[in-house]
This record gives C-alpha cells, structure tokens and sequence, in this order.
C-alpha cells in the first residue's frame, strides 16, 4: 500500500525529469513563472550573485499551484530549491509543511513578511482600459467599472472568485477596510454576486496573465482587469496605448521560499537572507518589470524611469491588500460558489 | 527424431532419452518465458505509467487519513457522541482536542489537519491554527477544556463544528464522492444536497458529457466527405492531402487553441471579414470565442485528425467495385451508398467516435483558454483541485467518476455495436 501511494508522484515527477530539465550537480534550481518574470529575476537577481560569489542557478517554469511541490516530497526526490509563490499558495506548503521555515533577520523593515517566505515584489490586480476607447471622460475608480452609461463596452475579468468579490462589494459602497469582514458574511458574500450580476451579461473572463492586456488591446472588452506588470509591459515594450485605473489595485506579494528537503537549501537560505535581502538587489528588479520591491528600504535604488508605475507607489487609502489569510480560509467555498454562479 | 513403431507400454523419448513430453514442456515454457521477457518492457511500462497511478487515484478517492492518525484520541472520544442528539460533545472530547492540538502545533502539523477539515468547514484552517497556537503557548483560559475552546473561538460552541470534526475522522471516507456529486453532511451527519448556489459538479458533468458528444457527432459529420475524398482520389494528390490533414495536428495545442482566439475574436479576422461584405454591420459582431462556441469550434479542429485518419485507413480498403455493382445491379446513387459503402465504413466511425469521444472528455487546455464564461468543463475542476486547493481526495473523486462514465458508454458501445468491428488502422 505504502509503494502503490508513492507512484503517482513518482510518475509526476518521472514526467517532468523526462520533460528534459537539466539539474546542474551545485545549480540553485529557482521555480517561477517563466516568460518576461523570469528573465527579470535572472537579469536582476541571479546573474550579479553569480558574478559575485560564483554560485550558479538554474530556471525552471511552472505555472503556480502547490501540486508538483508535493508530489516530488510524496515521492521523496525534490529537485527545486527555491520556489517563487504568491502568499495563498505559501501559506498552503507552509501548512502541509513542504517549506523550509526562514527567519528574517528585519521582519519591520519590509511591507509584509511570511514564516515560509522571504518578500519578492508587490505586484497588483489592477483595472485597466484602452486610451482611445475613452476619449472625454477615464474611468477611474471601481464604481466606473460597474458605470455601463458613462462607460459602456464589455468588461474583462479573472476567471476566479479572488479580487472580483472584492471590487463588488466596494462597487456597493461597502469601505475599503472593511472589506473582508463583509466578505466573511454569508449577506456579504450574497451582496458581491448580486453586485457582479449587474455584468454577467456584459463579460469576458480570461485564464492566463498573457490574456488580460490582449483582450484590451483586441478591444474585446473595454475596461479589464489585470496584473499591473503585463499592462505596463505592453505599454512600454509594445507601446500599446493602455492606461491602468490605479484606485482600483488590489496589491499582493511574490515570495522566495525553499523546500524542505531541497538538495541546496543551505546555498538558497544563504542567497535569499543575504545578498537578495538587500536593498541594491531589491531595487534592481524595477529595471526589468514594473513590480515594486518587497523591502521599504530598496526605493533608494528604484529605476527613476518607471518610478510612479509600481504598485508601491500607488498605494493610498483606495488601495486594497489582498487578505490572503481570508482566502486561505475561504477560497474552496468562494470559488466554488463562484464557478456555479458563472457555469449558470 | 524417427520414432517407427509405437509402443504403449514404453514412453515415446526423444534422440537423447528424455520423454517426448517432457521435452515439449521443456521448449514451450522457453518460448513463454521468451514471449514474456519481450513484453515484459512494455508490461513494466503500463504498469508504472497507467495501471498504478489510476490505481492509485482510485484509492486516493476514498483515504482519508489524515485527521484520523493525527487526532486519534479526540476522534476516539467523539465516537460514541451522537451529533443528531443536538448537544455539544463530552468534556472528554475537548480536553484530547486540547492536547492533541497542542502536541501537533509543536511538530508543525497542524497545518495538515487544519487544511482537510477546511474543506468541508469554510474558515475552519485560521479558527483551528489559532486555537492550536494558543493551547501550544499555554494562552489558553478557562476552567474546563470546552470553556477554553469556546474563549478561543464561538465557533467551537456550534454542534457543526464537531460533527465535521467526527465525519473527517472516517478512513476510508465516502465524502469526496458525496462532495463530487454536490453532496455535504449536515449536523446530523446525515448526507443532504449543497445548498443551491454552490452546486457545480453533477452540472458540469452533463455538459461535459453532451459538448463531448456534440464534438463527436460534428466531427464525423465534417470528417466523412473529407475521408471518402482522400480515399478515392490518386496516392499523390491524397498524400499531400494527408499532410495537411496533420499539419495542424503536429502543431502546438496552445498555439492552435491562441490562433482560433485571433480569428474568432470580436475584433478578430472572421468577424472583419463579415463586416466588411455587409452581412453583419459594426454593431453586431458576432460573439464566437470566450464562451461555448469558440469551445466547441476550437475543440472540433483540434480533434478532426483522430476522426479523418480512422475513416481514411478503412475506406480506403473498401473496393469501388461493390459501389459499381450496386449501381448496375438497379440501386440508386443513394441506396448503394447506404445500404452497400456505409455499412463497411463502420468500423472506423466507431474507433474515430470512440477517440474523439474519449479525448474531449478530458479535454482542459482548450476550454480553459477559449471557455469564457460558459464554457467550463468538469476537467477544468479537476484541475483546479488538483493544483490550486490541492484537495486530491476530491480531485481524484470526480476521475473516477469520469472514469466510470467511461467506462459505462464504452460497454454499452461494446453491447450495441461491438468492440471487435472497431478499427483503428
């Protein structure tokens, strides 16, 4: 019985070893999100280290989820040393206790801190819209979004129950601190699908990063939501005309974590509590992606070019910070909820 | 070996006095085990990759082991308390709660244990990772065991609360598969349906089920001509013909699945094309991808191969000599080619059906990326539990239900056309 329930990890992790990686014998194997995100982290991160003390890192692309971590420690053959998370999932492994728990020497220097994970960038949900489509009068805030007279078109959203409730229920008026509280009643949690009710008919909802400013760009919805990063990328790299609705972020965090049980975990706690604690190396990454740094210290260090498109930047009193505390406990029931509520 | 003259009495022998028998035995069970250590690569192979993982999925279905070998004592205790009888449980209870929830803070577990019951008791993950760390600390107060949880927590004082506690308990547990079919237990510990609004599974399999069958029948429609031209015309036009039947086939599914989102679109090539000859006006874009009939199109391409390459490989083995008798025999165009071609092609309608079937049912990229708002399928939840809430036990209930469906059409397949007609080649 004990073996039967070790094959399909092993056979998940058979696959991916198939999949063709290459684990170098000393390499740090970083895990994260690939494309445009991870050339950033290597540009910015990995190769001055590399030049520095010659500890050498090697990539590798997932696309989020806590699945493939578990199923290499099931199997008992973990090949990643550090992990690239957003905090609901690190808080997920930290629990079911696939992470190496991390002390940070100044927990009160940075925006927010995990037992699990050292702080990468804040990134934000943000809504967004085309220039021309609005050419007398921008969105701006939430309501706008819910506004199809003065701002009419359709709507673009992430297929998932996170963020959405949220803007609902400041859409109805509810204020800003007080929004996980409301979303913690079952009234609360009725008055945010009522609230996206009012754009069911009039909606578009995307999967992956890569959709959301397409969709905007192909004018397939008007205003949409999406990752900060993505909609600045297109604006600067692609010179898309697209202009982000900042009242509207709903700011969240990447973390570093290790596994537990990764083979150079000595080699990653040492980077990621040393050289990538500071403020130089936190600041540095603003040269390659538009996400603000983790550590309040790195500003000194910020790329002036893209300074006033961070989220850290745009932080104020409209500003909401993803509770990932709230969804770790309520995003099975949420989510749920929330597909039977879109399959309808 | 001349053996002449045979004698009842003494055993027939070969030229080196071994029994014939024997020596028969003896070469037929090299030849076996010949046979066997040839297969025996492949054998090892689905054994690895398919006979043990879907095994192992099916097991994972119905364990449950993890409050039960973690808070043995407590689930110990709640055994002889009766939810239905509307009290809290014994004092007893509360104070193995205690201790347990306590020692697993220590050993960093609690997180395991508070993330299964969580499933079936939304915010239970922060109230139960709370309560452990404050018994861990010694911050707890009270007199009583039970006075402590209730400070920590109102919720501790909700007859709820303790029977999901109870039911999580059970190993082996058929609660995934009553939460796969949109059931829960109440506080009775009775099974009852999900309330309205959160029911998505048993709705998701139907559509599953029937844009599954809608692909198949759409994509027999679209591949017969498309087969039986392959089939009549010269090797060398129907050799460049196949290629580009599978040139799509051997390019990536993603960028596949991206290229319908830039032609379908609302802004996309076909919906341009149509305003621009006048037969929609600006206004009136058409809405083709982001919901299900961008699915279904997208899906139909995608799989029209696995329909073609079946129908092909068999008509092309049908004679054009039957046709042509019928024809002269008095049938009509019509009546020769379903009473005569139809019936010998078959075998390959039904393995083409079969595989586009069976394929589309698993499908996930593809209704994921195009899907929209209403074109979700059920491998879309599988996916998500399996890599976002990580519920497995849940994930693998609703495989096997889908391996069962499966299961069950392919027998009533076997039953009303017969497995040994298909053909795949």
């Amino acid at each position: 019985m004990r073996r039967l329930n070790k094959t399909l990890p092993v056979a998940l992790a058979g696959s991916m070893l198939l999949a063709g990686q290459a684990f170098g014998a000393d390499a740090i194997n970083i895990t994260s999100w690939g494309g445009a995100w991870s050339a950033s982290l290597k540009a910015a991160w990995a190769d001055p280290y590399t030049e520095e003390t010659g500890q050498k890192f090697n990539f590798i692309d997932y696309n989020g989820g806590v699945a493939e971590l578990r199923a290499q420690q099931e199997a008992g053959n973990v090949s990643w040393d550090i992990v690239d998370m957003i905090p609901a999932e690190t808080t997920i492994a930290c629990d079911e206790g696939l992470l190496e728990e991390l002390e940070i020497p100044n927990p009160e220097g940075w925006f927010d801190t995990h037992p699990c994970g050292v702080g990468g960038v804040v990134w934000a949900t943000v809504m967004a819209y085309k220039d021309p489509t609005f050419p007398e009068e921008q969105p701006a805030t939430v309501a706008d979004f819910w506004d199809f007279d003065r701002f009419p078109g359709k709507r673009s959203m992430r297929k998932v129950a996170e963020v959405n409730l949220e803007w609902a229920l400041i859409a109805d008026g509810v204020a800003v601190p007080d929004v996980y509280d409301v979303l913690g009643t079952e009234e609360g949690v009725d008055r945010a699908f009522a609230k996206l009710d009012q754009v069911k008919e009039q909606s578009v909802w995307w999967e992956a990063g890569a959709q959301a400013p397409q969709i905007l760009v192909d004018e397939e919805a008007s205003i949409g939501t999406a990752y900060n990063g993505r909609i600045y990328n297109a604006y600067k790299n692609e010179s898309q005309p697209l202009s982000i609705m900042w009242d509207t972020q709903v700011w969240d965090i990447g973390y570093m974590t290790v596994a537990k049980g990764a083979p150079n975990a000595e080699a990653a706690k040492e980077f990621l509590l040393g050289a990538y604690s500071s403020p130089e190396y936190q600041g540095r990454i603003t040269y390659h992606i538009a996400y603000g740094p983790m550590l309040k210290a790195a500003a000194d260090f910020v790329d002036p070019e893209v300074s006033g498109h961070l989220p850290t930047d745009n932080i104020n009193e409209h500003s909401v910070q993803y509770d990932y505390l709230f969804w770790a406990d309520h995003r099975d029931e949420l989510q749920e909820r929330f597909s039977a509520w879109l399959a309808l | 070996m001349a053996v002449t003259a045979v004698d009842a009495a003494a055993p027939i022998t070969t030229a080196d006095g071994v029994p014939l028998k024997v020596s028969l035995a003896r070469t037929e069970r090299r030849k076996t085990v010949t046979a066997f250590l040839l297969v025996a690569p492949l054998l090892a192979f689905i054994l690895v990759t398919f006979v043990f993982p879907i095994g192992d999925m099916l097991l994972r279905s119905v364990q449950n082991p993890v409050v039960a070998n973690l808070l043995p004592r407590t689930i110990d205790a709640l055994e002889s308390w009766d939810p239905a009888s509307g009290e809290l449980p014994p004092e007893a209870v509360f104070a193995a709660a205690a201790e347990e929830f306590a020692r697993r803070h220590d050993e960093k577990l609690i997180g395991k244990i508070s993330g299964r019951i969580n499933y079936d008791l939304s915010g239970a993950k922060s109230m139960i990772k709370k309560t452990a760390r404050k018994f861990a600390r010694g911050q707890a107060d009270g007199v009583t065991a039970r006075e402590a949880f209730v400070n920590i927590d109102k919720r501790w004082e909700k007859v709820r609360t303790w029977a999901i506690i109870k039911q999580a308990g059970r190993d082996p547990t058929p609660a995934y598969y009553a939460n796969a079919v949109d059931r829960t237990y109440n506080e009775a510990g009775d099974v009852v349906a999900q309330p309205e609004n959160r029911q998505i599974y048993v709705k998701l399999f139907v559509r599953t089920l029937w844009v599954s069958l809608a692909i198949t029948v759409a994509c027999l429609l679209l591949a017969y001509p498309v087969s039986y031209i392959l089939s009549i015309v010269p090797t060398r036009i129907s050799n460049l013909l196949i290629i580009m039947v599978l040139l799509p086939f051997w390019t990536s599914l993603l960028v596949r699945t991206t290229s319908w989102i830039v032609l379908l679109q609302s802004q996309g090539v076909i919906n341009d094309l149509l305003v621009w000859t006048g037969a929609i006006d600006d206004e009136g874009r058409l809405s083709l991808v982001y919901n299900m009939t961008g699915t279904m199109i997208a899906m139909i391409q995608i799989l029209l191969p696995f329909m073609i390459l079946p129908l092909f490989s068999v008509m092309k083995t049908i004679s054009p000599y039957h046709i042509r008798a019928a024809k002269s025999l008095g049938a009509s165009p019509a009546k020769a080619f379903w009473t005569v071609y139809f019936p010998q092609t078959l075998p390959g309608i039904g393995a083409g059906s079969l595989l586009v079937f069976i394929l589309s049912v698993g499908y996930y990229i593809t209704p994921a990326l195009v899907g929209g708002r209403t074109g979700q399928l059920i491998s879309n939840m599988i996916a998500y539990h399996m890599q976002k809430s990580l519920n497995w036990g849940l994930a693998a209930a609703l495989g096997a239900i889908l391996l069962g469906g499966i299961l069950a059409l392919y027998w009533l397949y076997n039953r009303l056309v017969g497995i040994d007609k298909m053909k795949l080649g």
